[in-house]
């Protein structure tokens, strides 16, 4: 801002400077002088002289001792003002000391602001993406798409372990799918798989599918507790928790993407991505757990079934944390106050309520399904 | 020009020149950037790389002035958020949709990636230009911007065209490819009113060129055939999926070995790479330099391939040690070592340079931050 006002006065301080008007690059000699409310800057070549006000003043960089100060004014945005080092830097700076601050609060508290709020959005949209959404998504998913994405989950779950399909225990397996929602009129529809994995345990997959271990079979000392299993598998096909599931693990990774910009990697392959995948939130089992109750009680099948498969397995040693139908179950969190919790919810039916499940004969060719 | 530079002018009549003079609190941006990274799961990494830059900007003096970065966090994330927004966010949602509808192996998927691949690919040349002109139109010496005056658009075409030329003649069209993309990057390189100029043939770097190149081509052949060799005899004995390699006395340590092995095969595959093309690197970097001019002054660089192997050295130590925190000062020394062997020549008539009438982008670089790009 040009000035009319007299300059350097006798007893004021005047220092050499170099100032850049920011129209040309050239190099203009300028006289400094430090008056009370600014600085006072003289071009004798140009006969040109302007006030900086020390308000509107600020350093372009932190001032540092032994290096040369340099400014630039709200008034004239593309000018510079270069203060040698010395005794004409070190009083700008006492004149003006809010210069040598080195936190601007206005520009930290801007930054942190901006900071937050994208932290506060991204974990909005995390909150989204990871809580109800999914859920919801999966709801609306057609048939179709459920199919195919079981169809894969399937494959990479089975991989080259051999499908059980033993005449006999077809047959069997058959019944007891007709026997499990046979007096349920909303069970949703599915299909259950017997598959030589190395693990007790059984999983809901996309598209209604369930899929048991044969050793989970084997393990089992009677029909009820196969269809206790399944009916609790049933309740995760009811609520479609694996198509949530998988929706949640495609939001996590554009989340993922979103923050630190980076592709990271496809994490919808490989098995042990699927069990992470196949691993619900303790509310989700208990839906399940739910549905299970309510299909064992409006079926007739015996409870107690379940309720001695998941105190065996809870036991039973080496079987640590695992996904499926043994979420919790497990070694690692056998402490864990849900696990007795989700035993202590099974009752018995009421006397003369329960019916067979599977007749003894068929019960045997189950047993033998992957023989 | 020439004629004019060699009379005296009115501020500087000596050569041009360019110098890296250190501040003091360089480590200070490195911890506080190190640490709000972590705590903002690197959205902070746009304000740092500013903090960064107008540090190590306000280093570089010429003629006895520094430069000064005028740039902001806040464009750097907007430019992101634009570029996640345009091409990532559409791109993971379709593919993410042709997941659910045709399942993971399909044609349909596969040619979406193929497509967003070299989406990404011509989009470089882009990425490369456009942060440039972001950086030059953000830095400012003697309150005076630069820019590029030219298009992305052809820039853009141009460098797709040497990347498959590149793998066409097998690496052989690689002098004459740079030497262009460096042609139009420093001809379209503007200071206020003031052009940079290039010049020069590739004729020069083409020795260094077939050196590097046939030394390399050895290498690979040999750690080709040493790793080749074996697998065959293997293969001869074993034949069968991985299930079936207990039988033969393979055990999975030994597996595990063998993958550590082939691991650290491709770092130190990738150490001699780097060491080998030093060679050309630096010789590439010193022609350039000689072909550049702006207003009076022509420039020299002094770089060998021992001291940019020591550069990358140190900056991979550094990088190691620190476990990131040092990246400021890998900018730092990346910059010092361009700066500390340049050698300028004639001088440069400022006042006849005025200010820069180009529009100012409005956000920075986001295709440079999602492709990983920039250095500093």
């Amino acid at each position: 801002m040009p000035s009319t006002s007299t300059s350097s006065d006798a007893g004021r301080q005047t220092f050499a400077g170099q100032l850049f008007d920011g129209e040309t690059a050239a190099s203009h000699a300028v006289g400094l002088t430090l008056l009370e409310g600014g600085i006072e800057i003289t071009d004798h070549a140009a006969g040109k002289v302007r006030l900086w006000a020390f308000s509107g003043l600020e350093a372009v960089d932190p001032p540092l001792a032994g290096h040369a100060l340099r400014l630039r004014h709200s008034s004239e945005t593309g000018s510079r003002l270069t203060v040698p080092a010395g005794p004409a830097a070190e009083a700008v700076l006492r004149a003006a000391p809010h210069l040598a601050r080195r936190i601007n609060p206005y520009r930290l508290m801007r930054q942190l602001a901006i900071v937050a709020a994208c932290l506060v959005v991204l974990a909005a949209i995390g909150y989204a993406v990871l809580s109800f959404l999914p859920q919801v998504a999966a709801d609306l998913m057609p048939d179709a798409w459920r199919q195919r994405l079981g169809d894969s989950v399937e494959r990479t779950l089975v991989q080259s372990n051999k499908v059980c399909g033993n005449a006999a225990g077809l047959d069997a397996l058959a019944t007891l799918d007709a026997r499990l929602t046979d007096s349920i009129p909303d069970a949703p529809r599915f299909s259950v798989d017997v598959v030589e994995l190395p693990v007790v345990n059984a999983f809901a997959v996309p598209g209604g599918r369930i899929i048991v271990s044969g050793e989970l079979i084997a393990e089992a000392k009677g029909p009820e507790e196969v269809a206790g299993v399944l009916a609790h598998e049933l309740g995760h096909v009811y609520y479609r928790h694996p198509e949530a599931q998988f929706v949640r693990l495609m939001g996590t990774q554009l989340l993922l993407t979103l923050a630190t910009g980076t592709s990271g990697g496809n994490a919808l392959g490989g098995l042990a991505g699927l069990l992470a995948i196949l691993r619900y939130s303790r509310a989700a089992e208990a839906q399940a757990d739910a549905f299970g109750r309510r299909l064992m009680t409006e079926g007739g099948i015996d409870p107690r079934g379940l309720r001695d498969f998941f105190t065996r397995m809870q036991q039973k040693s080496g079987g640590a944390s695992q996904g499926g139908i043994l979420s919790g179950i497990g070694n690692m969190l056998s402490s864990h106050p849900g696990t007795a919790e989700r035993i202590a919810k099974i009752k018995p039916l009421p006397a003369g309520k329960a019916r067979m499940v599977l007749s003894a004969q068929a019960f045997r060719g189950l047993k033998a399904i992957c023989r | 020009m020439t004629a004019m530079s060699d009379q005296r002018q009115e501020d500087h009549g000596d050569a041009l020149s360019i110098a890296y003079r250190p501040r003091a609190g360089l480590l200070r941006i490195a911890v506080v950037n190190w640490l709000l990274n972590i705590v903002t799961f690197t959205l902070y990494r746009f304000w740092a790389k500013t903090r960064v830059r107008r540090h190590i900007w306000s280093c570089v003096h010429i003629d006895g002035e520094p430069l000064e970065y005028t740039g902001t966090g806040e464009e750097l994330f907007l430019g992101a958020l634009v570029v996640f927004g345009v091409l990532f966010v559409p791109f993971i949602a379709v593919s993410g949709l042709v997941y659910l509808v045709w399942g993971p192996q399909n044609a349909v998927s596969t040619g979406l990636n193929l497509a967003f691949s070299l989406i990404v690919l011509v989009l470089y040349g882009m990425a490369v230009y456009r942060a440039r002109r972001y950086r030059l139109s953000r830095t400012l010496w003697r309150g005076i911007r630069g820019t590029m005056a030219g298009s992305p658009g052809r820039y853009t075409l141009k460098y797709f065209a040497a990347l498959v030329l590149r793998l066409l003649t097998l690496g052989w069209s690689t002098p004459a490819m740079n030497l262009r993309l460096e042609d139009r990057m420093v001809n379209e390189t503007v200071f206020g009113s003031e052009p940079f100029g290039f010049a020069g043939s590739s004729g020069p770097l083409y020795r260094r060129y077939a050196v590097c190149w046939l030394i390399m081509f050895a290498i690979l052949l040999a750690a080709g055939a040493a790793v080749a060799l074996p697998l065959i005899v293997m293969s001869a004995k074993v034949s069968g999926t991985l299930h079936d390699l207990d039988r033969y006395g393979i055990t999975p340590w030994m597996l595990l070995l063998m993958v550590g092995a082939g691991i650290a095969g491709l770092l130190l595959l990738g150490l001699i790479y780097a060491v080998v093309w030093a060679g050309y690197t630096a010789r590439q970097m010193n022609v350039f330099a000689r072909y550049t001019q702006f207003g009076g002054a022509r420039f020299s660089l002094a770089a060998t391939a021992p001291s940019l192997i020591w550069l990358y050295a140190g900056n991979l130590l550094i990088f190691v040690f620190t476990l990131g925190l040092g990246q400021p000062f890998i900018a730092q020394r990346n910059i010092r070592y361009f700066i500390d062997r340049l050698k300028t020549e004639g001088a440069v008539d400022w006042s006849a340079i005025s200010q820069s009438t180009a529009a100012l982008d409005k956000r920075g670089e986001g295709l440079a931050d999602a492709f990983d790009i920039d250095i500093f």
